[in-house]
């Protein structure tokens, strides 16, 4: 079964001059995590609000083509039977906060309580995911009160107490401090090994290149590129079709427009450690 | 050189009761300077920017920005010399349209509107929002609004400019925007306060760099230094900076295109038989 499911999909908001999905067609399957990347405009966080049905539903405007998600579509029969099954952290996490709890335990326990979970079983989800998130020792603060990389925990925390199925990240962690990126993707590699179908939506590449198992790029509204990172990331076509690479393999690259040598040729290093491999 | 922004013994919390996020923190800005301030989540590198900017007021000593002593002042005070891009840029946004939104401050301290009109075109050229003057905000990307964000700072051509996480959620080309545009305010003589958790976007276009941690400074320097030293805060090089590091390369700075100077110098000393 496919997690996540586009076909042939075009989509165009109210206020936008064209499509600004073009007959995109692209599946995120479970038990891996997908890194959906192009530049703004391509079209990424536009895939993330289709799966998780918020598009053309609450943003209006015009849709062909199919999008399923765990084998059901998102038609006008509704979303009933996801419930509970995707959790979204959007790219503006302050405006995504409930905003009537009182406290931090209590926005992270809001989509259980609404759920209707038992007491015993919500303290259980909300304390195992204010802790991988690092956020327990804020559980009685006011939400208002949170920083901006507390926050984006707290969402965090919030949809990953639910283990949803589906697990839709735009930009998940551009406040969080190194030690609160790393625990944000050990999370998500968890999931991921239990089954979810983790898609993220980001411009990061340094910090995804080693973390995902598969990259889709985009490029104005269309997939240009989709396989294995690594080889992806060594390319050249991620350059000239597409949003670029990591940037040791854009030391390399550039480098190797100055001289020709061995040292710099393809496939590029991609990380920090494949770089001290080839050139130490 | 008078400093351009002045922190003396600043104590602050938020919280009656509470232990205070700012204990006892003192640092100077110099016109030109670029400061990131790094620390951890949680530790107080808003509040600073906020305090700078006149939206808070030390409960103990004293914050003078562009010479102005900030206690008796708000941020309108501060709106003619100092430009404040905030961690969520939404929140700042008011008007309907790009152009009009660069446009609000200066509408407000009475500019005439030729004046006006000429800067947004200046500002929105040097951002490469043009094709978007006449967008809603909100219709653009999240990351293509903070770069409008940075363009409403830019309006005054600000003394000192407070960029909280100005790079985050950008595109490479934007992150470049924002790097360039960076450098060129500081040689224009522009002192930058950066908060930020994005070592690329200091080291390209910062030089000095303020730990904070517990209240106070805990490491103020030379960002290169700090960064390949200070493991405690958890912060690293960005990947070329820190291969140069680790393999020894002589670089004149540690930018990606310096880094890329002694990467192409190596080869060409190697010659073309070496794998």
């Amino acid at each position: 079964m496919t997690g996540v499911e586009l076909r042939d999909v075009s989509f165009r908001y109210p206020t936008s001059a064209g499509n600004v999905l073009k007959s995109v067609t692209l599946q995120c399957r479970p038990g891996q995590i997908t890194w959906l990347y192009g530049p703004f405009g391509a079209g990424a966080s536009t895939v993330l609000l289709l799966a998780a049905g918020l598009a053309p539903r609450h943003t209006g405007g015009t849709m062909t083509g199919a999008v399923s998600v765990l084998g059901h579509p998102l038609d006008a029969a509704g979303l009933s039977p996801l419930l509970g099954q995707i959790g979204f952290v959007t790219a503006t996490p302050h405006l995504q906060m409930s905003g009537i709890a009182a406290t931090v335990w209590e926005e992270v326990a809001f989509a259980p309580a609404n759920l209707g979970w038992p007491l015993a079983r919500i303290e259980q989800a909300v304390e195992d995911a204010m802790t991988a998130l690092g956020v327990a020792h804020l559980a009685g603060r006011e939400p208002d009160t949170l920083s901006g990389g507390e926050l984006q925990r707290t969402v965090i925390a919030s949809m990953a107490v639910l283990e949803p199925a589906v697990w839709l990240l735009d930009e998940p962690t551009t406040a969080l401090d190194a030690a609160g990126q790393t625990d944000a993707y050990r999370m998500f590699r968890r999931a991921a090994r239990d089954g979810a179908t983790v898609v993220v939506a980001s411009e990061q590449a340094d910090a995804l290149a080693d973390v995902v198992d598969r990259l889709i790029v985009l490029r104005d509204g269309e997939v240009v590129l989709d396989g294995d990172p690594m080889s992806l990331l060594a390319g050249d076509d991620i350059w000239e079709g597409g949003p670029g690479s990591t940037s040791v393999a854009g030391l390399c690259r550039d480098a190797s427009r100055h001289v020709d040598s061995p040292r710099l040729a393809m496939p590029y290093p991609v990380t920090i450690a494949h770089a001290l491999e080839r050139w130490g | 050189m008078t400093a351009v922004l002045t922190f003396v013994s600043v104590r602050f919390g938020y919280l009656r009761g509470a232990p205070p996020v700012l204990e006892d923190l003192s640092f100077q800005i110099h016109p030109g300077e670029g400061a990131a301030l790094l620390g951890p989540n949680g530790v107080g590198k808003t509040t600073v920017a906020r305090l700078a900017m006149a939206i808070r007021s030390p409960q103990h000593g004293a914050v003078t920005t562009v010479g102005r002593p900030t206690r008796a002042l708000g941020p309108e005070d501060l709106a003619d010399a100092v430009g404040y891009v905030f961690q969520h840029p939404e929140m700042q946004m008011i008007e309907r349209t790009v152009a009009a939104e660069l446009g609000f401050g200066p509408r407000r301290m009475g500019w005439p509107q030729e004046r006006i009109d000429k800067r947004v075109g200046a500002v929105l050229r040097e951002l490469g929002l043009a094709a978007v003057a006449s967008t809603h905000p909100y219709d653009l990307p999240v990351g293509h609004r903070r770069l409008v964000a940075l363009g409403a700072a830019l309006m005054v051509e600000p003394s000192l400019l407070i960029l909280d996480e100005p790079t985050a959620g950008l595109d490479r080309e934007a992150r470049k925007t924002v790097h360039r545009v960076v450098r060129g305010q500081r040689e224009e003589g522009t002192a930058v306060l950066a908060v930020t958790h994005d070592t690329e976007f200091a080291v390209e276009a910062l030089e000095r760099g303020l730990v904070l941690d517990s209240g106070s400074l805990v490491a103020d320097g030379p960002l290169a230094d700090l960064l390949a030293r200070h493991r405690a805060t958890g912060l690293s090089l960005p990947g070329p900076a820190l291969i140069a590091h680790r393999l020894g390369w002589p670089t004149r700075s540690l930018r990606t295109e310096d880094v890329t100077v002694a990467l192409v110098e190596r080869c060409r000393q190697e010659g073309p038989s070496i794998s």
